[in-house]
């Protein structure tokens, strides 16, 4: 806690690749917090260590159909929760209208003939590409459903908790907030109302543990101040015995592990 | 392998993310398309399965779709921050696996995946190169019990008492071998040639 030991530059190596217990992560940030420009310029240097050996690693190209489910599924996180009923692969793909050779005068249909193979050809390739994107797209609108099954499921887990959140002494009186957290699949689904902060100021959600608070980011409302968040990996840090809800400067605390604003928020997690 | 970013580089980068930050999906669509070979390696070398990789890749992106608005320049480049994302979902994968043997077996996952990606353009290509290089080398000048330390913790996530233990050495020297061994990775190898 006093001043700088050799022991720190130690700690920063394992912090960097995230690999320190709670208690020696614990007292590397609140050296930290006391300020050390040398575990400070330790960090920068090890960081690019270890980027470096995320670099060395064999290159492989992502698979392609990757691209095409992550921004399906941003796209249907990002809009309303409602599905369109009709699936896209069921939509009627108009065909071209077909030319009948038979128009065409007996001179030209020899050379017609070869034309019309190199046509027909690049329309049946045409086509398998419209076959292929609209079943990748069928594919990523499954795997959107699936995915909106997951959650709709959440409600219903054996394990589920429902933990309403009351504002503090700090807090504004009308925030109101209840996580819905399934300790078994660490996931959970913040509702909150009100979440208007002041200025420029944000909200930021914490998982308190034994092991002290982790932040789940920052909650962003629309503009009446409702917002609906998902969380997975909500007990990433250890069991959750509360959730609070901190008011922080735009971009939230700049540390993972503590608000640096007040807590306006809390709710305990019962028995 | 990722890029060779410039200055210029960090800031598209730094704009991209704050489209994401902001629901633009073409954002995430410019960023996938710079950083997802690089990610999905990453997995690949820390799960050992590209079934596994891919679900990775895809956790990872969502992740970064929700969380974009705690992204803080002044912590760190994007592409770090990218990294750090990708490799921490590989390890909750692998622990989840519930076998760290799938990451000791990784190098047969070049078997199984699709080959490297070509460079978009020559001078791309030959940075590519020179950056590859400048890594190869920066691992090849670990001793090895320095480059099994680093690996260890930062490809199987296992903690330094675990790797004292699997290697029968003092903690105190798997500590300093781990310090050593960043700080020389990061010497041999450009600040400005690291995403």
């Amino acid at each position: 806690m006093s001043g700088h030991r050799d022991e720190h530059l130690d700690l920063c190596a394992a912090h960097v690749l995230g690999v320190l217990g709670d208690a020696e992560r614990r007292e590397l940030e609140s050296h930290l917090a006391e300020g050390c420009p040398q575990c400070e310029a330790e960090l920068r240097t090890l960081s690019g260590g270890a980027t470096v050996l995320a670099m060395s690693v064999p290159q492989h190209r992502a698979p392609a159909a990757v691209r095409g489910r992550v921004l399906a599924a941003i796209e249907a996180e990002g809009a309303s929760p409602a599905v369109e009923p009709v699936p896209r692969d069921a939509r009627v793909m108009p065909l071209p209208h077909r030319r009948s050779a038979a128009t065409w005068a007996w001179a030209a249909a020899a050379a017609l003939l070869v034309v019309a193979g190199g046509v027909l050809w690049q329309r049946a390739q045409s086509l398998s590409r419209q076959l292929a994107e609209e079943r990748a797209s069928a594919e990523e609108l499954r795997r959107a459903l699936d995915e909106e099954r997951r959650w709709a499921g959440l409600g219903a887990a054996p394990t589920a908790r429902v933990v309403r959140l009351s504002p503090t002494p700090q807090g504004d009186r009308a925030l109101a907030a209840q996580v819905l957290y399934d300790p078994a699949s660490g996931r959970a689904v913040v509702v909150a109302e009100r979440f208007v902060p002041p200025g420029t100021q944000a909200y930021e959600l914490w998982a308190i543990t034994a092991a002290g608070p982790t932040s789940l980011g920052l909650v962003r409302a629309d503009a009446s101040g409702r917002a609906v968040v998902r969380l997975e990996n909500v007990s990433r840090g250890g069991e959750v015995a509360a959730f609070a809800v901190s008011l922080e400067s735009a971009g939230g605390s700049p540390d993972p592990h503590r608000p640096s604003g007040p807590v306006v928020m809390l709710g305990k997690l019962a028995g | 392998m990722g890029r060779l970013p410039t200055m210029n580089e960090s800031e598209r980068d730094r704009r991209w993310m704050g489209g994401v930050a902001e629901g633009d999906s073409a954002a995430l669509a410019a960023l996938y398309d710079h950083y997802a070979d690089l990610l999905y390696s990453l997995a690949l070398r820390i799960v050992g399965s590209a079934s596994d990789a891919e679900e990775v890749l895809q956790d990872t992106w969502m992740q970064v779709w929700r969380s974009a608005r705690s992204y803080d320049a002044a912590r760190g480049a994007v592409g770090a921050w990218l990294v750090t994302i990708a490799r921490t979902r590989a390890l909750d994968r692998l622990r989840s696996l519930g076998s760290r043997r799938r990451a000791e077996t990784a190098a047969s996952t070049e078997a199984v995946a699709e080959p490297p990606p070509p460079a978009p353009d020559p001078a791309t290509g030959y940075a590519r190169r020179v950056l590859r290089k400048d890594v190869a080398s920066a691992l090849t000048a670990l001793a090895p019990q320095q480059r099994q330390v680093v690996e260890m913790a930062y490809f199987e996530g296992f903690s330094q008492t675990e790797i004292a233990a699997r290697l029968n050495a003092p903690l105190g020297t798997v500590k300093s071998w781990t310090r050593q061994a960043l700080a020389k990775l990061r010497e041999r190898v450009p600040l400005e040639a690291l995403p």
